[in-house]
C-alpha cells in the first residue's frame, strides 16, 4: 500500500516530529534525514516540522520512507518546487552521508505502487533497481545519493543509468537423480509426487536413502513460469533472502528447515513486521521435512490447514497478512526412534535389532499420526539399496530425463483445468479418472472389507491418474487395474501401528 | 488370615446361588482384597466359599486386619455387601464358577495355588475334553505367528481345546487358528488377565467374542477390571492349571510364557517348545528350553508340529492333513510373488527386485494375494497368512 508523506512547517520552537505510527527504525528517520540533508549541502529549516505518514491508522515499519521524508522536508522548506515531486514515489533508506540504500521487499513494494490505474514514476535505490526491474513495467528511476535525486528532480542533471547488476549466478544444481542407484520404487514415488503434485512421505531405516531421494525432488520439477517466478521473488525479497538480482528465479525453491524449527519459523510471523516462513519460502517449490518424527507435534499440526488451503493467514496484534503457501511437501522419517524397527535380516544383513520399547515406539508414531499424515498421498518404505545395484556401474536415470516426463504430465493436468492432478476434486475425478471394470472390482472388494475409505479412494484415483499420465495414457482414459494396484501400493501405511506399536 | 468367630448361621438364602456369586464378585472387585485373598481365605478355612462369604456379609465375623489399609478394605467390603444385600437383588454382572462347584475339583483338585472363584463366559463343557495351552511372546516373528496359528488350527480340528491368554502375538494367533474353522470340534478356552468385559489388547475384542461364543472365557477378576501388570503372571498360572500340556511357540529369554512354563513344570505338566533359528532374538527363550543345561535334561520337548503334541498327550487322533481353504491357488506372477514373500516380512520394492517382475506387475499380484487373504500388509511390509 502506498504511504503518503505530508510535511508541515510552521513557526515556533524548532522541532521535528514524525506521526502516523512509525516503528523504531522509522522514527529514527528524524536523525538520518537531518544528517543526510545537511551533509548533502542543504539547509535544515529552523522551524517546527511535523511529518505525517498517511494513512495514520496503519503502523509503518522500517527505513524505506527515509528518502520520501527528506524530499518532503525540502519541498516544505521551499528548496524544491512542489510540481517536481507530483506523480512520483520515493523508496529508499538514507545514509548519514546522503547515500540511498536498498530496503527489503522492494519487489513487493514497487509492484504495489505500480498497481493503480495511474502508476507513479518510482524512484528506487540503485542497488534495488535490478530487483524492481524484474517486474518489467512502470517507469523506474535509480537513486544513488540524495543530492543526485534532488538535482535530477530540478532538471539540473540526468537520472543515473542503472548499473549493470552484479551477476549472481544461481548455483548450478549439483544434485541429480542419476546419483541414486537402484531404488526403483523410491524413484517412482518421487516421479509421481513431482508429476502429480502429491505430497510424499519416505519411511525407512537410517542410511536407506530417504534423504538422498527427497533432496532430489526439486531437480525433477519443471522450471517456474514468469508469474510463478514473480510470486517466488516477492516472497523471498520480503523474507530478506538473497535473491538473484539479474533475473527471475527459474528453478523452484527447495527449503529444508531443521526439525527444531518453531511454528513461527515454519509458518511465518513476527511481532512488528511479519516475515514469511519456510512454508511460504517453499511456495511453488519443495518443502523438505527431514526427520518428520522429531518436529514438535503442534508445529506439524499447524501445517495441515495451510497445506489444504494453499495459503496461510498470519494474524498478529498489529497486522494480518495472507501469504501464499503452495509447496510440494516431501518428508522423511524413521519408523521408530532408533530407526531399525521392522528391518528383517533378508533386507540388510547385519542390521541392528530395534530395541525401542513398545510404549516408546507407540509414542513416536502417535506424534506423526493424525491429520497431517493423511495429507501424504504417496507413502513409501525405502529399503537399503541392494549391494549389487549400489556397486553396479549403471547410474540411474538423470533428473532431466525424469523432469521431461513430469513436465508432460503437468501439461496434461493443465488441459484438465488444474495445475496438478492432486487438485482434482469430486466431479473432476469422476470425469477425468474413471475406473476400468477390473479396477472397479479391486477397489470394490476393499471398500466392502473396510480397508479402503471413500476419501482414501479419491486419493488412490488421483495418484493412479498421475501414474497413467506418466505411462502416456489418454487424457480421459479409464484407469486400468495395474495402475490402480500400483497406486494402492504407493499409499500403504509405512509406520508401525500407533495403537500397539508391536511387531505383530 | 483366620476368621475370629467360628459360629455361623446359614440363612434361608444360602441356596440362592446368584447371591453367592454377587458376594464373590464384590469381594474380588474390592481394592486391597481381590482374588488371591479370597483364595487364601477359602483355602485356610474349613468352610465352603459360600459359607465364608455369607459369614462376612452377615458381619458375624471379620478377619483380623493386619494393617490399616487392609482394615479399610475389609470395612469397604462389608459395607458394599450390606448395601447389596439390603437391595435384595443379586448384583453380579457375570456368572461365577465357585470352588466346589461341579467340575471344579476335577480341574483344580488339591492345587496349592487354585483360585477360589472364576468368572465365566461361555460353556464350561469346553473344559471337559483334552486341553493344550499355546503360549508365547507378544512380539513374535511372522514365522512364529504362522506356527501358532497352524497349531491352534490343527489341534482344534483334532478335538483338542486350545487354552491361551488372548494376548497380542502368539496367544492371539493360536486362538485365531483355533477359531478359523467353525466346524472344528476343539473348543477354544481363553484365560484373561483382565475382567471378562474388557478386551486387552483392544484389537482382540472380536476374537475374544468369538472365543466366548464357541468356547469359554475365564477370569479371576470382576468383569470390569482393566489390565494391571500383576494380573498377567497370575493368569498364566491358571493357564498351566487348566492345560494338560503347554506348547511355547516363541519366547524371549524373559517374559510371561516362561512363567507359564514354570507353573506347568511345578505341576508336572509336559512342556513343548518350537525350535527356532538362533538369530531370531524373540525365540532365544524357547531355544534355551530345548537345550541341555549342564547335564540337566532340557525343560521342554521339541515341537515340530501337531503330531508331537498329540504324542505327548498320548491322544490317538487321525489328523487329516487337508486344510479347509477357500482361497484360490496362486499361479503365474502371484505364485512367484507369494514364494518371494516366504515366511518373512518383505517390502514391496524387495519383492519386485527378487521376483524379477516390474513394479506394476508386482503391485497387481500383491493386490490379488491380499484380496484372497494370502498375505497381509503391516507397516510397510507384507507377510504371509498361514
Amino acid at each position: 500500500m502506498a504511504v503518503v508523506v505530508e510535511v508541515h512547517a510552521s513557526d515556533g520552537v524548532p522541532s521535528f516530529t514524525i506521526v502516523g505510527q512509525p516503528d523504531g527504525a522509522c522514527r529514527e528517520a528524524r536523525d538520518r534525514v537531518r544528517a543526510a540533508l545537511l551533509s548533502s549541502g542543504y539547509a535544515w529549516p529552523q522551524r517546527r516540522l511535523t511529518v505525517n505518514l498517511a494513512p495514520a491508522s496503519i503502523p509503518k515499519i522500517g527505513a524505506g520512507l527515509d528518502l520520501a521524508i527528506a524530499i518532503g522536508v525540502l519541498v516544505a522548506n521551499g528548496q524544491l518546487p512542489q510540481d517536481r515531486v507530483t506523480g512520483r514515489a520515493f523508496l529508499g533508506e538514507l545514509g548519514l552521508d546522503g547515500s540511498v540504500r536498498r530496503v527489503p521487499g522492494i519487489v513487493s513494494l514497487v509492484d504495489d505502487l505500480l498497481a493503480g490505474s495511474r502508476p507513479p514514476e518510482v524512484v528506487v535505490p540503485m542497488n534495488g533497481m535490478a530487483e524492481a526491474s524484474l517486474l518489467g513495467r512502470g517507469v523506474l528511476r535509480a537513486a544513488v545519493t540524495l543530492g543526485g535525486v534532488v538535482n535530477a528532480l530540478h532538471g539540473l542533471g540526468p537520472w543515473p543509468d542503472p548499473l549493470p547488476a552484479a551477476v549472481c549466478e544461481a548455483l548450478l544444481p549439483t544434485l541429480d537423480l542419476a546419483d541414486v542407484r537402484g531404488q526403483a520404487f523410491g524413484r517412482l514415488a518421487l516421479e509421481v509426487a513431482a508429476a502429480g503434485g502429491h505430497h510424499l512421505l519416505f519411511s525407512g531405516p537410517p542410511g536407506s536413502g530417504k534423504t538422498m531421494l527427497a533432496a532430489r525432488l526439486a531437480t525433477v520439477l519443471p522450471d517456474l513460469t514468469r508469474e510463478e517466478g514473480v510470486e517466488v521473488l516477492r516472497i523471498h525479497s520480503a523474507a530478506g533472502q538473497p535473491v538473484p538480482l539479474d533475473r527471475l528465479p527459474a528453478r523452484p525453491p527447495f527449503r529444508a528447515p531443521h526439525h527444531t524449527a518453531s511454528a513461527a519459523a515454519l509458518l511465518g510471523g513476527g511481532s512488528s513486521s511479519i516475515r514469511p516462513g519456510e512454508l511460504s519460502c517453499a511456495h511453488r517449490g519443495v518443502l523438505f521435512l527431514d526427520e518428520l518424527g522429531e518436529f514438535a507435534p503442534f508445529v506439524l499440526d499447524s501445517l495441515r490447514q495451510p497445506l489444504e488451503e494453499g495459503s496461510i493467514c498470519i494474524a498478529r496484534a498489529k497486522a494480518t497478512v495472507v501469504l501464499p503457501a503452495r509447496p510440494l511437501v516431501v518428508a522423511a522419517t524413521n519408523p521408530c526412534p532408533c530407526g531399525w524397527w521392522g528391518v528383517v535380516a533378508g533386507e540388510l544383513p547385519g542390521a541392528p535389532t530395534c530395541r525401542c520399547s513398545d510404549a516408546l515406539r507407540a509414542r513416536y508414531v502417535r506424534r506423526l499420526a493424525g491429520p497431517l499424515l493423511d495429507r501424504f498421498d504417496v507413502r513409501v518404505l525405502v529399503s537399503p539399496p541392494d549391494p549389487d545395484e549400489l556397486l553396479g556401474l549403471a547410474s540411474g536415470e538423470s533428473s532431466s530425463a525424469v523432469a521431461q516426463r513430469v513436465a508432460a504430465v503437468r501439461g496434461v493436468s493443465r488441459e484438465r483445468g488444474v495445475a496438478t492432478n492432486a487438485e482434482l476434486r469430486g466431479n473432476e475425478l469422476r470425469r477425468w479418472a474413471p475406473l476400468s471394470g477390473p479396477a472397479q472390482k479391486v477397489v470394490e472388494s476393499r471398500l466392502r472389507v473396510g480397508t479402503l475409505t471413500a476419501r482414501g479412494l479419491d486419493r488412490i484415483r488421483r495418484v493412479a491418474r498421475t501414474l497413467a499420465d506418466l505411462n502416456g495414457a489418454d487424457i480421459e482414459s479409464p484407469l486400468d487395474v495395474e495402475t490402480v494396484a500400483l497406486a494402492l501400493e504407493l499409499r500403504r501405511p509405512v509406520l508401525p501401528d500407533a495403537r500397539s506399536g508391536a511387531a505383530a | 488370615m483366620t476368621l475370629v468367630s467360628t459360629s455361623f448361621a446359614l440363612t434361608a438364602l444360602t441356596d440362592d446361588r446368584r447371591r453367592h456369586e454377587s458376594l464373590a464378585e464384590l469381594f474380588v472387585g474390592t481394592d486391597g482384597l481381590g482374588p488371591s485373598r479370597l483364595a487364601s481365605l477359602v483355602r485356610r478355612s474349613p468352610l465352603t466359599i459360600s459359607q465364608t462369604l455369607e459369614l462376612l456379609a452377615g458381619g458375624e465375623s471379620s478377619p483380623v486386619p493386619t494393617t490399616d489399609r487392609r482394615a479399610t478394605a475389609w470395612d469397604e467390603l462389608v459395607q458394599r455387601m450390606r448395601t447389596a444385600l439390603a437391595g435384595g437383588l443379586p448384583v453380579a454382572q457375570a456368572r461365577w464358577w465357585l470352588s466346589g462347584d461341579p467340575g471344579w475339583d476335577a480341574r483344580f483338585g488339591d492345587d496349592d495355588d487354585a483360585p477360589a472363584a472364576l468368572c465365566v463366559v461361555g460353556s464350561l463343557a469346553a473344559l471337559a475334553g483334552p486341553r493344550v495351552a499355546i503360549v508365547g511372546t507378544r512380539s513374535a516373528s511372522a514365522a512364529g505367528l504362522a506356527m501358532a496359528r497352524e497349531l491352534g488350527f490343527m489341534l482344534s480340528r483334532a478335538g483338542i481345546s486350545v487354552v491361551s491368554g488372548l494376548a497380542r502375538g502368539i496367544d492371539g494367533a493360536a486362538h485365531r487358528g483355533a477359531t478359523s474353522d467353525p466346524t472344528a470340534s476343539g473348543t477354544p478356552v481363553g484365560v484373561l488377565g483382565t475382567g471378562t468385559g474388557v478386551a486387552y489388547p483392544r484389537e482382540h475384542h472380536g476374537l475374544q467374542a468369538i472365543v466366548a461364543e464357541r468356547g469359554l472365557l475365564l477370569s479371576e477378576y470382576d468383569p470390569g477390571r482393566g489390565p494391571r501388570p500383576e494380573a498377567f503372571p497370575r493368569r498364566n498360572r491358571i493357564v498351566a492349571q487348566l492345560a494338560q500340556a503347554v506348547v511355547v511357540v516363541e519366547s524371549g529369554t524373559k517374559g510371561g510364557s516362561l512363567l507359564t512354563v514354570n507353573e506347568a513344570t511345578l505341576r508336572s505338566r509336559p512342556v513343548l517348545a518350537v525350535p527356532n533359528n538362533p538369530v531370531v532374538r524373540s525365540a532365544a527363550g524357547t531355544n534355551a528350553l530345548l537345550r541341555e543345561d549342564d547335564g540337566a535334561p532340557p525343560l521342554a520337548l521339541p515341537c515340530h508340529g501337531v503330531a508331537d503334541v498329540l504324542a505327548v498327550l498320548d491322544y490317538q487322533v487321525v489328523v487329516d492333513g487337508e486344510r479347509i481353504d477357500d482361497r484360490l491357488s496362486p499361479d503365474g506372477p502371484t505364485h512367484t510373488v507369494l514364494r518371494a514373500i516366504g515366511w518373512d516380512r518383505r517390502a514391496t520394492s524387495a519383492l519386485s527386485t527378487e521376483s524379477g517382475l516390474s513394479l506394476r506387475e508386482t503391485a497387481l499380484a500383491l493386490a490379488w494375494l491380499e484380496e484372497q487373504r494370502w498375505i497381509e500388509h503391516r507397516s510397510g511390509r507384507w507377510s504371509r497368512i498361514p
